[in-house]
């Protein structure tokens, strides 16, 4: 979900990065603007409607399909933690801001995984070099390419740790992973003095044929999340 | 074929800071196009020899670096990372790391463009190499779904792009398959095509010893060339032990403990089934391998058998308790000293008054208690999670890979401790090396997602390999 798709590259990068950025900002907008808790369930379904457009045009439908799961995940969750704070005698969150929160942390997720999947990361370091960022965005870049492996590590060590300690304690699993971590960051430290980082050749666009349509869909988007404040929901 | 000094070392001396002398004086001469393995034990120095000459010692290390160091007649100390690397390229233990560009291609591409400076000579020596080293069919790939051998192919194109003299390995072989194995050394044929000059930091020296020029001990902080002892020890150890025997199978000695019935497993609902129909028992005493190749599913079939992925279809019964051992064993360990380690994991097994016996175990490996988990040898590590096991009466052992990293003697040493045990211990692996020690009760294949019993060994020798690594190094591992 976070990697980088060539299939909208007949956009420009400027196309690319806007419709990221006002994804986002339009969640904001929606969680901190909304005048109650229908409107922002619309705006948040209108959003999600059009990122989940946006990643079916660069992945299979099977990763639709994860992000779709996604939302049906968070909400048990979030059911799960009503009855349990329910049951505990705890204060239970208001059943009705479940799937909110649902919609809303899948909306942010899928969002933040556009900026990933839009926009090359040798592109985020192209972009952040020209804004003076230059060592940051090495850092970034080589932080995001270790997410794979310390994914996979978690899993190796969520299996052990959880046996060793008969279930309890899972939270142990933090410890070899930071660990690992800092090793893992020496021995980049290694490769990065050896090969050095990647030199980029690529070139930033700002306006593509193309771009006409991405910014329609976008307008569209826009103009539909702020007229919904002034239906009568 | 040689004749240009490429490498030379004199009177060289390392010590990280704070620590003894880990190189006490090494001289060391490589030619142009020559090919050198330097074995040794864990902890010997090998990894801090590689460090010296890439420079990364003093640069990341801040090691105290003394002697002389000279790539291709220049002097290594003061010299900018930038121009190291266009003589010297290292190619380390895990090639992931090596990769910043999510795609091979991209990743290959950004580094000969940084190397050249220039659009069409950077493409140049990127198809040149992408070519020479068949890994066409990688470059449209994400580094982390490639095989470690691919991975490790794909760096090595990379190491040559700049042209670097010199092309060090740094334990190539750890977590490679036997095809993976025999991928590298088709590699080295390749490079040595190429009159590049190489050299290797290995454990698993064997593949390598009748295809490289010269091989070098390392012990004691010294160096020392035992290339005609290593050949002629090792024609002597083919003919005196065979080259492959039957087994001494051995059944079960106990109660069953776990069974899986006809199990099948897929990580992706519409995906093919990566484990189809697998049947296991196993036994108290028991000490099973299954040995498969990388991404034939031994891992998550161990998963399966602990207990933390479910089956898609049959199921696993256990009635015991299970213990896991990962293959980067850094992950078994939380505590910041091997002492808690210890009386946390008794606690949590309810054995809290009995946390005596695994500090018994700790002592009984050399261990300092008080000394952090992390701080241990790969061999070590694997060695106490053994022990540690054993000392909390584990019905069920499951290890995966716990060979990697570890010398011969280590190997076999490992095994015949699990050959002790009074539990069921499951080995995965990826290595025909251990499978003739006469150890193992059953032998399995994990093929094409079916478990197969092995009924013959088919090839290597842990038992020579270990002989022959004593009388090289000269050393009865702890």
């Amino acid at each position: 979900m976070f990697t980088y798709s060539k299939r909208l590259e007949d956009y420009s990068t400027l196309a690319r990065v806007l419709v990221a950025s006002t994804i986002i900002a339009l969640l904001m907008f929606a969680r901190f603007l909304s005048r109650d808790v229908s409107v922002e369930v619309t705006k948040l379904a209108s959003i999600l409607s059009f990122e989940l457009y946006l990643t079916s045009r660069v992945r299979e439908r099977q990763r639709i399909l994860t992000g779709l799961k996604l939302i049906l995940v968070f909400t048990i969750i979030g059911a799960l933690v009503f009855y349990l704070s329910h049951l505990l005698g705890w204060l239970a969150p208001n059943p009705v801001e479940i799937v909110p929160g649902a919609l809303r942390l899948v909306a942010f997720f899928l969002g933040f995984s556009l900026l990933f999947q839009l926009i090359s990361l040798r592109e985020w370091r192209s972009i952040l070099s020209k804004l003076g960022f230059k060592g940051q965005a090495l850092a970034f870049s080589m932080a995001i390419s270790q997410i794979p492996t310390t994914l996979y590590y978690l899993s190796e060590a969520a299996t052990a740790i959880k046996l060793k300690y008969k279930g309890k304690r899972s939270y142990k699993v933090a410890v070899p992973l930071a660990l690992l971590s800092l090793l893992t960051s020496r021995s980049l430290a290694e490769s990065y003095t050896i090969y050095g980082p990647p030199a980029t050749d690529i070139r930033l666009t700002t306006h593509k044929r193309k771009d006409i349509y991405l910014y329609s869909s976008l307008a569209v988007l826009v103009a539909a999340v702020a007229s919904i404040d002034a239906l009568p929901l | 074929m040689m004749g240009r000094l490429v490498l030379e070392v004199s009177d060289l001396w390392v010590r990280y800071p704070r620590g003894d002398w880990v190189l006490r004086g090494i001289d060391l001469q490589v030619n142009r196009g020559e090919q050198v393995l330097v074995i040794g034990d864990t902890g010997s120095g090998k990894t801090t020899l590689a460090r010296a000459i890439t420079g990364l010692a003093k640069t990341i290390y801040e090691c105290d670096v003394k002697g002389r160091i000279l790539l291709s007649g220049m002097e290594v100390d003061g010299m900018h990372c930038e121009v190291l690397s266009r003589h010297v390229a290292l190619v380390g233990q895990n090639p992931y790391l090596y990769f910043i560009e999510p795609l091979v291609g991209d990743d290959l591409y950004g580094y000969a463009l940084k190397v050249h400076c220039d659009g069409r000579l950077a493409s140049d020596a990127f198809n040149k190499v992408v070519d020479a080293m068949g890994i066409r069919r990688l470059t449209e790939r994400f580094f982390f779904e490639i095989s470690g051998g691919e991975a490790r192919r794909a760096l090595v194109a990379k190491a040559i792009i700049s042209n670097a003299s010199l092309l060090i390995f740094d334990e190539p072989l750890m977590w490679l398959d036997d095809r993976g194995v025999e991928d590298f050394v088709d590699l080295l044929e390749m490079l040595r095509r190429l009159e590049r000059t190489v050299m290797i930091f290995e454990h698993r020296f064997v593949p390598l010893l009748k295809r490289v020029d010269k091989v070098y001990v390392l012990k004691d902080g010294k160096l020392a060339d035992v290339t005609s002892r290593a050949l002629t020890t090792f024609e002597k150890l083919s003919h005196q032990l065979p080259h492959g025997f039957y087994f001494e199978k051995k059944t079960g000695k106990g109660d069953l403990l776990l069974e899986a019935k006809d199990v099948y497993f897929k990580y992706d609902a519409k995906g093919d089934y990566l484990l189809k129909g697998i049947d296991l028992q196993l036994c108290r005493g028991d000490v099973v391998l299954i040995y498969g190749l990388n991404g034939q599913g031994k891992t998550t079939l161990l998963k399966i058998l602990a207990g933390y992925l479910k089956p898609h279809k049959g199921k696993v019964l256990r009635r015991g308790s299970v213990l896991y051992i990962p293959q980067n064993i850094a992950l078994f360990y939380t505590e910041s000293t091997i002492e808690k380690e210890v009386v946390e994991v008794f606690k949590a097994w309810r054995m809290k008054t009995k946390a005596k016996v695994g500090l018994d175990v700790v002592r009984g490996l050399n261990i300092d208690p008080l000394s952090s988990p992390f701080s241990l040898s790969h061999g070590q590590m694997v060695k106490l999670a053994v022990g540690l096991a054993f000392a909390l009466d584990v019905d069920v052992l499951l290890l995966d890979e716990p060979f990697s990293g570890l010398t011969y003697d280590d190997r076999l040493k490992l095994l015949e401790l699990l050959y002790q045990s009074n539990s069921a211990v499951v080995v995965a692996t990826s290595s025909l090396d251990a499978t003739e020690a006469p150890y193992w009760t059953k032998l399995y294949k994990l093929e094409e997602g079916r478990l197969v019993e092995m009924r013959a060994i088919e090839k290597a020798s842990l038992i020579r390999a270990s002989r022959l690594y004593r009388e090289l190094v000269g050393v009865e591992s702890a």
